[in-house]
């Protein structure tokens, strides 16, 4: 019979450190179960650099641990772990020696936890496997690889089924609420518990205000196994204060106050405050319950909306939302998705109203034509509202081309302005379907990216890039096919556009490391922040444009995924490209939780405000990043261009 | 005469020990009887270190109510390998005790009877080295409470760790006029614990207790190996 109480001690003591502050506690405990306690004397050393990975991981419970690196001779260190950092995965998950030596500073304690327990982890819980298995990405063997970003497909899933609906959904608290006062006994509330054959029992005073609560696992630990008193008063063993809601509460708020607080119940009162009577309670079990099916609300009202300012108070609905998503910390693959179906959807509503007003005025659309959304918003990784990047490209008309011209700039401007109604700010270069330049017809377009392949060094490739992410969201589709074919053809034809195109990549390496709270260029200078847009996320985004027009990747879609398309398209870059789809996710991730917490477009990332396991997560994506410009690099010669 | 008549009867072996009685936990237990190998080098012992809660202090009188253990191996505490019982004690505690045992379900309680536990935990123990603080008082209840299986006895080896606390702070055996009340206060698991630094929030619980003897136990272990005993024999040495 194994002991539950030591299971548990060991569980909270290592539910306070991330990941695992993120595990259901089924998953803790099994983890805990396996966990072996290792005490360190001063200067004593785990692991040495070479030597073979032990099937296990480490996390510091107490103490300090040093990790050093020997180079030519000399000891550099290079990190120092204390309470709660994890490590010794990397190379566990690669499979391959440790990279530095780690020796305990002063007396230390280990929680030492077992691969499988590891494997297990990032098979079951997805998203550890995004935190863990990412920050680690850049030293996964080929094999695990494919598990990795299975696990991350499978997170997203998980995101898209159970998260959508539970902004608006609410639990239904139990009403017949089992309760009792300070004084009464803990034999007479064990008793009513018994009798009614629930695991709680709310402790109210004479105004039934809610003063504590008592479930069956106190009365485990409190009562049985410290052989206590049951003559004594309930009120000795209760937990106090009880977390009390109105029953108004959403379930998303709920799950993420299981989730940060541990707590299992809640007292649904008056008016939700701790100051009046008690109607009911709700436990964690029926919070499960009806997580579920998800009516998404905000889409459906955006398809009915009849005039801007509608469109604009769902539109500020939707960022409420996805304020809370983010603290949530749902999936960022659920996120910048849901994200892109409001803003695809309110565009098409926009779209939607301008046509039916210009149809009121007796006009209509004298050819196809199809609506493009440019930039990040073609790439579908919008997360806040920015600037509009969009354009209007319509079929070829015959003779009377000053009629569709006439036409599709009135639509623009209407569209345009019913977007800026809604939120959207105007393009400051006004790439935007307002603009003539930019509301062509097919022929015009096809000129348009002609030139800009054929004679790179005159457009400026870094202006032009907004509109290789182009992407249909309301009209005639087999226009923007028909330029995208033109374009491939292009490509193939003047294969030194694509060097080019490539150099805009690797215009910007990513920093060596972070040490303590700066970033350390690899010029050696310092800073504390950094522009994770051009010094990570940017170089990803270009590389991932440049090797699927090379390839001929015929898709519209985010950066991730177009890495995720590159490595099912060439098995010589599959590991690579898997590892970029990964960590482009990272970044996306920490941009946007940056960018809510300052109320900033996310770019400048604070290195001290990160945790440090964050801080790891982040600084291996600019491995991935350093690797793939050097692919470019050698792939399109770029060093010859210079 | 009429003994050696009935046995006759019966075949010898069941008479031979009174084994045939014994619960099969006790069996396996007594079955793994030997002399501690003691050239074995401490790293590849397996000790279980564990406590006994009980209702007193008084030996006569007072009775088990729990048992918890946890065993070290390499010189790592193991989660995976722990043991903790309740032991159900229907007439210690008052009525109290029993009106909680019926009320929550069974298998919150899952108190069985103290020989049961104990021999129970004998066998979750098997041929490993017992460690206990002040163990001599956990070992006498442990045989007390099996001491209605004639013939049975815990044979394990034990360690103390109040006393390798001592030799290992204080050197070679003091006498005992040496020690005096201060010195018995030092060497309470409250101040040892306290002492390393060594946190463990449930104690006072038999499975609190164990977890923090052993975390105790892992430190002086690691004194006690620099102090040149590394085999199993120079530890049981006294």
């Amino acid at each position: 019979m194994s002991s539950d109480s030591m299971i548990l001690t060991v569980a909270n003591r290592l539910a306070r450190h991330p990941p695992f502050d993120r595990l259901d506690q089924k998953l803790l405990d099994r983890v805990a179960r396996g966990i072996r306690i290792r005490y360190l004397e001063p200067n004593e050393i785990v692991f040495r650099m070479g030597d073979k990975p032990k099937p296990e991981f480490y996390v510091v419970v107490k103490g300090e641990v040093t990790v050093t690196q020997e180079i030519d001779g000399e000891n550099i260190l290079i990190d120092v772990c204390d309470d709660g950092d994890i490590f010794g995965v990397r190379a566990l998950l690669a499979d391959r020696e440790y990279l530095a030596t780690t020796q305990a500073k002063d007396d230390t304690l280990l929680y030492v936890i077992g691969q499988q327990h590891l494997e297990e982890l990032i098979r079951d819980e997805p998203r550890v496997a995004l935190f863990f298995a990412a920050g680690f990405a850049a030293d996964l063997p080929q094999p695990r690889d494919v598990n990795r970003l299975e696990a991350v497909r499978e997170a997203r899933r998980q995101d898209k089924q159970t998260s959508a609906s539970d902004h608006t959904r609410r639990v239904d608290p139990v009403r017949d609420v089992l309760t009792c006062t300070p004084n009464t006994t803990i034999r007479d509330a064990a008793f009513m518990m018994g009798e009614r054959n629930v695991g709680s029992i709310l402790i109210v005073d004479e105004q039934r205000i809610p003063v504590g609560i008592v479930t069956d696992s106190d009365l485990r630990t409190k009562v049985v196994a410290q052989g206590r008193d049951v003559s004594g008063l309930i009120s000795d063993i209760m937990s106090s204060p009880v977390l009390t809601i109105d029953d108004q509460a959403t379930l998303s708020s709920l799950i993420a106050t299981v989730m940060k607080k541990h707590l299992h119940h809640f007292a649904v009162t008056e008016d939700g405050t701790p100051t009046t009577s008690v109607v009911g309670i709700v436990s964690e079990h029926d919070i499960l319950k009806t997580q579920g099916s998800h009516p998404t609300v905000i889409l459906s009202e955006m398809g009915r909306a009849k005039t801007k300012q509608r469109l604009r108070e769902l539109r500020d609905q939707a960022e409420e939302l996805l304020q809370q998503y983010l603290e949530d910390e749902v999936g960022m693959g659920f996120l910048s998705n849901m994200i892109s179906e409001i803003n695809d959807t309110l565009i098409r509503r926009a779209i939607h109203l301008s046509l039916a007003d210009l149809a009121d005025g007796g006009q209509q659309p004298p050819l196809p034509f199809c609506w493009m959304a440019l930039g990040s918003e073609g790439r579908e990784e919008q997360l806040l509202r920015t600037d509009q990047d969009n354009a209007i490209l319509y079929a070829n008309p015959g003779d009377d081309g000053g009629a569709a011209e006439r036409f599709f700039l009135d639509l623009g401007e209407r569209v345009v302005e019913v977007l800026v109604e809604a939120g959207f700010k105007r393009c400051p270069g006004e790439v935007m379907a307002s603009n003539p330049k930019w509301n062509q017809s097919l022929d015009g377009w096809k000129r348009y990216f002609s030139d800009w392949i054929r004679e790179p060094e005159k457009s400026a490739v870094m202006h032009s890039n907004i509109f290789f992410d182009f992407r249909p969201v309301y009209g005639d589709h087999a226009l923007p096919a028909e330029l995208k074919s033109h374009i491939f053809e292009q490509v193939d034809a003047n294969r030194l556009f694509l060097a080019f195109f490539a150099r805009n990549a690797v215009q910007n390496p990513p920093p060596l490391s972070f040490f303590r709270n700066v970033v350390v260029e690899r010029s050696g200078e310092h800073r504390d922040a950094f522009d994770i847009k051009a010094r990570a996320m940017t170089p990803l985004a270009d590389a991932a444009r440049v090797l699927v027009y090379d390839y001929g990747i015929n898709i519209y879609g985010s950066t991730a995924e177009r890495w995720q398309a590159i490595a099912d398209t060439n098995e010589n870059l599959a590991r690579l490209a898997g590892e970029a789809a990964m960590a482009y996710e990272i970044l996306m991730r920490i941009r946007a939780i940056e960018g809510l917490s300052r109320g900033s477009s996310g770019r400048y990332v604070h290195i001290k405000e990160l945790n440090k396991l964050e801080r790891q997560t982040l600084r291996n994506t600019f491995s991935v990043v350093k690797d793939v410009q050097l692919m470019l690099t050698s792939r399109y010669k770029i060093d010859f261009l210079r | 005469m009429i003994l050696d008549f009935i046995k006759s009867l019966v075949p010898a072996r069941l008479f031979a020990r009174a084994s045939s009685t014994w619960p099969e936990p006790l069996r396996e237990y007594m079955s793994r009887r030997c002399k501690p190998d003691k050239s074995k080098p401490l790293r590849e012992v397996r000790f279980v270190v564990f406590d006994t809660e009980t209702t007193g202090l008084d030996l006569s009188k007072n009775r088990l109510l729990s048992i918890a253990g946890v065993a070290m191996k390499g010189a790592e505490v193991a989660l995976d390998d722990t043991f903790d019982v309740m032991v159900a004690q229907t007439d210690v505690g008052g009525a109290e005790a029993a009106v909680v045992h019926g009320l929550i379900s069974n298998d919150l309680v899952g108190g069985i009877p103290e020989a049961e536990a104990v021999a129970q935990f004998l066998a979750f123990a098997g041929d490993s080295v017992l460690v206990a603080h002040h163990a001599a008082f956990d070992l006498r209840m442990l045989n007390k409470a099996i001491a209605p299986h004639r013939g049975a006895k815990v044979w394990s080896p034990a360690v103390d760790t109040a006393q390798l606390a001592r030799r290992v702070e204080v050197g070679p055996m003091p006498t005992s006029e040496a020690r005096g009340a201060d010195d018995r206060e030092s060497y309470r698991l409250d101040s040892l614990v306290s002492r390393y630094g060594i946190e463990v929030p449930e104690r006072h619980t038999a499975a609190g207790d164990a977890l923090a003897t052993a975390l105790l136990f892992q430190r002086l272990l690691k004194k006690a190996e620099r102090r040149g005993i590394q085999t199993l024999g120079e530890l049981l040495s006294r």
